[in-house]
């Protein structure tokens, strides 16, 4: 690979639903929510490995957009 | 004739690290006064063909600089930390004064650019730090218009808020990538402020339900053009984790994560003397004993693997006149120091390296640090909770 790709931070498009869905294993407040998906962590690895990803790219970063 | 000759830089805005030179021709003898505001700070004679450098005498009436905080959008520096307004006065018995004005600013561009910059009569604020059509703001991640942040390593980004309509607050405008959704963060004109990152994805996350990491800053003055992107890195996953802070060569924090895992050493500082006889009344003879001694530490810590723009902006918080090391629950004013380094020019493997980082004070007295919950037992709607119902 001749280019190094940056991949950019998880983002989603309807966290509504993506706050639900953690609800349903977690216990917080939509802060906490954001704080959990704004900071690295297995746990939010995890989380965000069963969801439906859209990859793109633009220019040299990866964009990777995850939704229910 | 013209008592002044020369200046350069030639525009109103100059970096204090940078010289500031005013070529005087006095054929008699000049007294010139340099001042900032109402205040003269400085005072000088001379006479013939001589030079000053405003630059020394400007940079000791900056103030410590504070990264704003705050919810807002738009956090301003405080008056005196960056940004300071001068005057150049000289006068000689025989000619009418002289003035000179312009805006000092702390920092420095490397000397290379300075130079090149001044031969073609332009100077950094007008390539960069005043041109919105580009990466306007003072980082010195990159030069060029992408600027790209770990998440673990958002601070607010340094800029000048333009002036769009004279008497009217100014504005720039910033786009997410995932639904192109706008916020405008507005300020008044001219003041050097911060644009708050966390707060911008913030917003959007709560007005729209996005989480956007990606976010392209319009144009202020064709509002259809792209002037620079910010683009929000996922950082790994990592046990150990701390970070560093650090006045970057525009005089503005930064930070930079460090997920390699760091190691403390304790090393009795070198005292003499410090040990000393206390006579001892029930045996009648003498007892060593010893004042609280002094314990230097150092911390080492390994950067993890770090691209090659990333090791160079590493470079500007080694040479840093003030980095602060961020651990769990506490920061530390440090110096950073690399022994040896050797890293491949043209990188073709991410790599690491290690940094011992010395606190700036040794200490004698060891005790828990103080932290923000106090010595109570945390209660119910703390942040704390303990698992038993309070």
């Amino acid at each position: 690979m001749n280019r190094n790709n940056i991949t950019i931070a998880p983002q989603c498009n309807n966290t509504d639903d993506l706050y639900e869905l953690w609800m349903q294993e977690n216990f917080g407040t939509e802060a906490q929510f954001y704080e959990f998906m704004t900071t690295p962590s297995l746990e939010r690895t995890a989380f965000l490995s069963g969801l439906a990803t859209e990859i793109s790219v633009k220019d040299n970063y990866v964009m990777e957009v995850f939704s229910v | 004739m013209s008592l002044i000759t020369g200046f350069y830089p030639q525009n109103g805005n100059v970096f204090t690290r940078n010289p500031i030179i005013v070529k005087v021709n006095a054929p008699t003898l000049a007294t010139y006064t340099v001042s900032v505001g109402e205040t003269v700070i400085f005072t000088g004679n001379g006479v013939g063909a001589f030079t000053v450098n405003l630059a020394d005498i400007l940079e000791s009436v900056f103030t410590e600089t504070e990264t704003p905080a705050g919810n807002g959008y738009f956090l301003p520096y405080q008056a005196g930390s960056n940004k300071l307004s001068y005057k150049f006065m000289i006068s000689t018995d025989n000619a009418p004064a002289e003035t000179l004005m312009g805006t000092a600013w702390k920092g420095g561009i490397n000397k290379k650019d300075f130079r090149t910059l001044c031969q073609e009569n332009s100077d950094v604020f007008t390539k960069k730090m005043l041109d919105y059509s580009g990466n306007f703001f003072f980082t010195s991640r990159t030069y060029g218009w992408t600027i790209t942040i770990k998440e673990t390593e958002i601070e607010p980004l340094a800029f000048i808020m333009p002036e769009i309509v004279a008497g009217e607050d100014g504005h720039i405008v910033i786009v997410e990538a995932v639904t192109h959704n706008t916020l405008t963060v507005e300020g008044t004109p001219d003041t050097f402020g911060a644009l708050n990152i966390e707060a911008v994805r913030k917003y959007f996350f709560t007005e729209y339900g996005v989480l956007a990491n990606m976010f392209d800053v319009m144009d202020p003055y064709y509002p259809s053009r792209v002037a620079c992107r910010i683009s929000i890195e996922k950082a790994q996953e990592s046990v150990e984790r701390c970070a560093v802070r650090f006045l970057n060569s525009f005089g503005v924090y930064e930070r930079i994560d460090l997920v390699g895992s760091a190691t403390i050493q304790t090393a009795e500082a070198q005292e003499e003397n410090t040990i000393f006889q206390a006579y001892d009344e029930f045996t009648d003879s003498f007892v060593k004993s010893r004042n609280r001694t002094e314990i230097g530490l150092s911390y080492k810590v390994k950067t993890g693997v770090k691209r090659g723009d990333e090791l160079a902006f590493i470079q500007d918080m080694l040479a840093s006149d003030s980095v602060y090391l961020v651990l769990p629950g506490q920061e530390i004013k440090v110096i950073p120091m690399v022994e040896q380094n050797n890293r491949a020019y043209i990188q073709t493997t991410p790599e690491s390296m290690e940094i011992t980082f010395q606190p700036i004070e040794n200490e004698s007295n060891f005790t828990a640090v103080r932290t923000k919950y106090g010595a109570r037992r945390p209660r119910i709607f703390t942040s704390v909770f303990s698992e038993q119902f309070n």
